[in-house]
């Protein structure tokens, strides 16, 4: 069914070089409907079971946020914490070293993230520690949804990997904020090059490490999705392009187009071009998956692409991440659900998924896998 | 009223503060109703004393007792060495290592546009100033913070100094000195490899 290439030396069921890593307990308070909750996670697969509402999603989403910093869906961070507690904690125990990666949201303060129970400068030093894959529904937005979106996806994807890319990803933005105060004033009285010059500066530097990592990513990803589609989709080929307006730039070039654009860039009221601007494009058949595509054939392109986010992880870090697939088994027929299944569980070391029957998961899954029963904030193992 | 008028008052001034919220504004003003009024007549004596006789160096811009400040003033400082800085408190961090012995120069902030900082709002002209024609600064050492307002003030600087012939330098960053690798933050560790040195 699936070809031979695709089959990772894991997937075999050996563990090859690094320690697999993964995640041993995860430990919740007062984070979404949970007050207090420990569960022990099984290093292969973990099916959480539960009616709508009770909280499987926060389960998977309290990993979500120790991998990434973030609450899935883009929420406040806020509305993390437990309806009248004033902190949520959410602490992961990593199986390899025993270290404690933890994450603190609390009311009328920023997050904190801390590691062994020491706090650490900032949240975002946390990200890569515990590298993670996720699959929801929302998620179909890098496929039909806004540039941004895939940008994001991108970003996300790059942070986990190489933390160089956050740092060339939150220097570039702050100075993007910057040139763009200074474009505003320019509006009203011109301003000398020299003023705009140390800002676009670090545009240029920043922006071309940002462009060739999300290049040399997209191209990366592109074989093993196209692979992976093949096997969700027979008849349909799957292709990735990373779009970048300014192609071929090195920061010559980039800080002459910044000088370049200045008083058109003041009259729009911001930065017109740079990576900020640029878009994956997501090719089905040659067409535009977003424009063209059906949901089903969205649904695939996602799968494929974000299966092939667990390769190209493993292949940089030295072991799969964490996969989290919220709700994405359930509604598929059985030769699909089959299909996906194999490749999840040959692509990924340890999966969390979400359903509400466990059955619905399917026996290829399910034969191997923990499963966990959730009730109103409490889980038990079944 | 939550608060007698003199008390609320006191509360709000203090609450203007840099770093001092509501929360604390309220427990500093009650602890300055319980000690001696002796004390709270200091304290306000210095506040005021502060105001009245500092100025800034009329060469490095520090604050200072006199018209020029006792760095400035000392003829013990080798006056080829110019170390640039953001703030006045940033040369008593560099003076308590007692290695240094060039002189300084504050900026009193760093570019930053969106709060609407640009470079006639920092004493630049007063470091060009010194830097005219028959100055005897050979170096300038940029010690802007490692935030990309420290690296844009910098390089800013670098532009501009540079075609006065001086050598324009900026504080090298990367590990702390006893730290531990595994708890460095991924710039610091990022910058520290880029920034290696022959052994």
């Amino acid at each position: 069914m699936i070809e031979e290439s695709l089959l990772s030396e894991r997937g075999r069921g050996k563990t090859v070089g690094k320690d697999p890593g993964g995640v041993r307990r995860v430990r919740l308070d007062d984070f979404r409907n949970y007050a207090h909750v420990v569960v022990d996670l099984g290093a292969g697969f973990n099916v959480i079971e539960g009616a709508n509402a009770q909280g499987k999603t926060n389960l998977l989403e309290a990993l979500y946020l120790v991998s990434t910093t973030k609450l899935l869906r883009g929420s406040r961070d806020a509305e993390g914490i437990r309806d009248g507690a004033m902190i949520a904690e959410v602490e992961v125990t990593l199986s390899s070293t025993d270290t404690d990666c933890a994450m603190r949201l609390e009311r009328g303060a920023r997050k904190r993230a801390s590691l062994n129970g020491l706090k650490l400068p900032r949240a975002a030093d946390l990200i890569g520690r515990v590298p993670s894959v996720c699959v929801s529904l929302v998620d179909m937005d890098v496929v039909r949804g806004e540039p941004a979106d895939r940008r994001q996806f991108l970003d996300l994807e790059l942070s986990q990997i190489y933390p160089a890319y956050l740092r060339h990803l939150t220097l570039y933005k702050r100075a993007l904020d910057q040139r763009n105060a200074l474009l505003r004033r320019h509006a009203e009285t011109p301003m000398p090059d020299a003023v705009f010059e140390p800002w676009e500066e670090q545009l240029a530097e920043h922006g071309r490490a940002i462009r060739s990592a999300r290049f040399a990513h997209v191209t990366a990803l592109s074989i093993p999705a196209e692979g992976f589609h093949r096997t969700l989709a027979p008849r349909e080929v799957l292709g990735l392009r990373y779009e970048d307006r300014d192609e071929d730039e090195g920061t010559d070039e980039a800080r002459i187009r910044l000088a370049r654009s200045r008083s058109e860039d003041a009259r729009r009221g911001g930065t017109s071009s740079g990576p900020h601007r640029d878009d994956v494009e997501v090719l089905v058949n040659g067409r535009s998956a977003r424009n063209f595509g059906s949901l089903g054939q969205q649904r695939s392109a996602l799968l494929a692409l974000k299966l092939a986010c667990c390769r190209i992880a493993n292949e940089a870090i030295g072991s799969p991440p964490l996969l989290l697939l919220d709700d994405i088994l359930s509604d598929l027929d059985a030769d699909r659900r089959r299909q996906l299944s194999e490749l999840v569980i040959h692509q990924a070391g340890q999966a969390v998924l979400t359903c509400t029957e466990a059955s619905a998961v399917g026996h290829e899954i399910l034969d191997r896998a923990r499963v966990f029963r959730v009730v109103s904030g409490v889980v038990e193992r079944t | 009223m939550l608060f007698a008028k003199p008390l609320a008052d006191l509360i709000a001034e203090l609450e203007r503060l840099p770093g001092v919220g509501p929360k604390s504004a309220q427990r500093l003003a009650f602890h300055l109703l319980k000690v001696p009024l002796a004390q709270t007549q200091r304290l306000a004596d210095a506040i005021v004393r502060a105001r009245e006789r500092l100025c800034f160096c009329s060469r490095c811009q520090n604050v200072s007792e006199h018209e020029v400040c006792e760095i400035c003033a000392s003829a013990r400082r080798d006056e080829h060495l110019v170390c640039v800085v953001a703030e006045a408190r940033d040369i008593a961090a560099i003076e308590r290592v007692n290695e240094y012995k060039g002189l300084y120069h504050v900026l009193h902030g760093l570019l930053n546009p969106m709060d609407g900082v640009g470079p006639e709002q920092l004493r630049i002209r007063e470091l060009l100033e010194r830097l005219g024609p028959d100055s005897n600064v050979t170096e300038v050492i940029v010690a802007t913070n490692p935030t990309i307002e420290g690296d844009a003030t910098a390089l800013y600087l670098a532009k501009l100094l540079k075609p006065l012939g001086v050598r324009v330098t900026r504080l090298a960053h990367g590990m702390p000195i006893g730290g531990e690798l595994d708890y460095a933050d991924a710039a610091t560790l990022l910058s520290a490899i880029e920034y290696r040195r022959e052994m």
